[in-house]
Formats: structure tokens, sequence, C-alpha cells
């Protein structure tokens, strides 16, 4: 009789640790995870954007938006003809006459600390016939300051062509090479 | 017989234990996708991404990886391949669910999966995961204008569940 109770008791402890053990594997089963790892690096390095856009009450920039624009005047003359929307013509008196127009000059600043930004332009080719202006400042293959506090964001200034009445009619043409550096 | 079913009993418990350990569960893997940044660790569940240097304006960025220029941040972002497969032990289930989070917070950059934003809490990609099918996410990385330059290092912990 002792040993049918022995029996018994260990069938009935050995059906619930069998019962334990499957129910603890399948719930595993049905309940596994894992997990994995995607690391990633980078090195942020400060940079400067200079971008010319046209100006609300300018010639229309060919490469608006982007750091290599064009201003085309087109075929102009000092008497009679017509210019570009938002070109300005003057004629001053018998010595020369001008073309003139407002363009936007954007520039950003990333991942630096700056509070603003000198910027600086250039003729690419010498012109000792013709004057080339933006704002009051006349250009050269030197390069000329135009601000050495410029506020980031869009800033207009007004290019100025001027040609003399005694130079030959003609293509002319030339590019302005900025340079904007944050302080 | 007894000593033969408690044994039964202990190596059922150990398999239960072990399954991850031995490969028999759900598992994960990223994978360089085709039109994305070539990933250190392809193919593995320990993949590194790495941009180098890069820059908001001009420079240039890995193949594989687009940068894009808004109003006062710049963002890198390129496609990541995950791929989930399930273990002998998940044959009950019928798919996952995908979860990830950042390692360490990051209250200046924000880094996304998809449209999902990541922190240190753990975010679902997916509650209904198909195994056995490569899946594409979009990892984006944005950097703010005001921000110095200098290392920008994480971890994305991902966590996949058979349901």
């Amino acid at each position: 009789m002792k040993n049918r109770t022995m029996s018994i008791r260990k069938l009935l402890v050995t059906m619930a640790l069998l019962a334990a053990a499957f129910g603890f594997s399948v719930q595993s089963a049905r309940a596994t995870n894992s997990t994995g790892t995607v690391a990633v690096t980078a090195t942020t390095v400060a940079s400067v954007s200079l971008t010319f856009v046209t100006d609300v009450a300018g010639i229309t920039l060919g490469g608006t938006g982007t750091s290599a624009a064009t201003i085309a005047f087109g075929s102009v003359q000092a008497y009679g003809g017509s210019v570009p929307a938002n070109v300005t013509k003057t004629v001053n008196g018998t010595t020369n006459w001008s073309l003139a127009t407002p363009f936007d000059v954007v520039v950003q600043v990333a991942n630096q600390t700056s509070s603003n930004y000198t910027l600086t332009a250039a003729l690419a080719s010498a012109d000792a016939t013709n004057t080339w202006a933006l704002g009051a400042t006349n250009l050269s293959t030197t390069a000329a300051n135009l601000t050495s506090t410029g506020a980031y964001g869009s800033t207009s200034y007004t290019f100025k062509l001027t040609i003399p009445f005694s130079a030959a009619a003609g293509a002319i043409s030339n590019t302005l090479n900025f340079t904007a550096t944050a302080n | 017989m007894y000593r033969y079913c408690l044994l039964l009993a202990v190596v059922l418990l150990w398999s239960g234990r072990s399954c991850a350990q031995l490969g028999l569960t759900i598992s994960v893997q990223f994978i360089s996708d085709p039109s994305g940044l070539t990933l250190s660790g392809s193919g593995t569940a320990a993949a590194t991404a790495a941009f180098g240097s890069v820059q908001a304006f001009g420079g240039t960025v890995p193949t594989g990886v687009t940068k894009s220029i808004g109003a006062s941040n710049w963002k890198l972002s390129t496609p990541i391949d995950v791929l989930v497969q399930k273990g002998t032990l998940d044959v009950l289930s019928t798919s996952y669910t995908l979860t990830a989070a950042l390692q360490a917070a990051d209250l200046t950059n924000t880094w996304k999966l998809n449209s999902v934003t990541l922190s240190t809490t753990a975010s679902t990609l997916t509650a209904s995961g198909v195994y056995a099918a490569t899946v594409v996410y979009t990892f984006s990385l944005t950097v703010p204008f005001s921000v110095a330059a200098g290392a920008i290092n994480n971890t994305i912990n991902f966590t996949v569940t058979a349901n």
C-alpha cells in the first residue's frame, strides 16, 4: 500500500513537472524576441551658403536660388530701345549711360557660432572701359569689401554697369566673384 | 521511469531558456539597401551606418545618402533594409512586432525611421511585420543649423517580438 502511494505521488510530481516545463517552453516559443542595433556616426562640419535670388524689383536672374546666377540684359542701347523689366537705364549727359538692377544675396551659416559675415566681390576679368559697381562700390579684379558685418539672410544689392559713349558697341560680359566668410 | 521523466522536464526547461542563445527563435538583421548607404556589418544584427564628414552647405555625402536643406536645419537620409526571420520555436507566430529606440537621449538632433521619431523610449515601427520579407526603413537624421559642428554618435536599439 505504501509503495502504491509513493508511485502515485511520484507520478503526480512528474506530471506536474512535465506540465510546467511544457507550458514554459510553449510560452517561451510564442513570445520569443530578439534584439539588434544600428550604430550611427557622423561628423558635421561648419559651412556657409551664398546664393543669389531674383529681387522682387529686379531683373530675373538665370539660376536664381543658386550660387551661380546670371544677369542677362540682352540687347540694349543708350538712346531709345528698351531694357528688360526692372532694369533702370540712365543717360548721364554726353559722357556715359548705365544699367542698374537690384538682386538679392542670401548668406546662411550652419553649425558655427557666427553673428555676421564678411562679403567681398571682384571681377573675374579686368575691364578698363566700363564701370562695374555693387551699390557704391566699384569693382575690379581685386576683391572689394561689400560688408564686414552682414546679417545672415537676404540682402539686396544694386548692380550697376556704366558704359562710356566713347566705347564701341558690342558684347559686354564678365563675372562677379563673391566670397562670404563667417565672422 | 521517474528519473527519465525528471530528466525530460529539466531538458524542456533548459531548452526554453536557451532558445535565443541557440538561434532557434526570432532573429533580426540589417542589410545595406541597394539604394542606401553601405552598412558596416550588413547582414548581421549589429550594423553601423557611418556618414563620415558632412556639412549642410557644399561638401559631399556618401553614396546612397540624400541631403536636404531646410530653413533652419538640414537632413541626411538613407534607406536601410530590415529582415526578420522566425525560428524553429516560432511556428505558431504569424507576424512580428518591431520597435526601435535611441540608446542615448538627443535633445538637439532628430532621429527618425520613416515617419517615426525616435527617443529613448521604444517606438513601434510595425505590429504586423511579415517574416522573411525585407522591409525598407528610411533613416533620417536632422541637424539644426544652430548646433555647433562636431561628432554625432548614437545607437538605435531594435527589438523584434514574435506575435
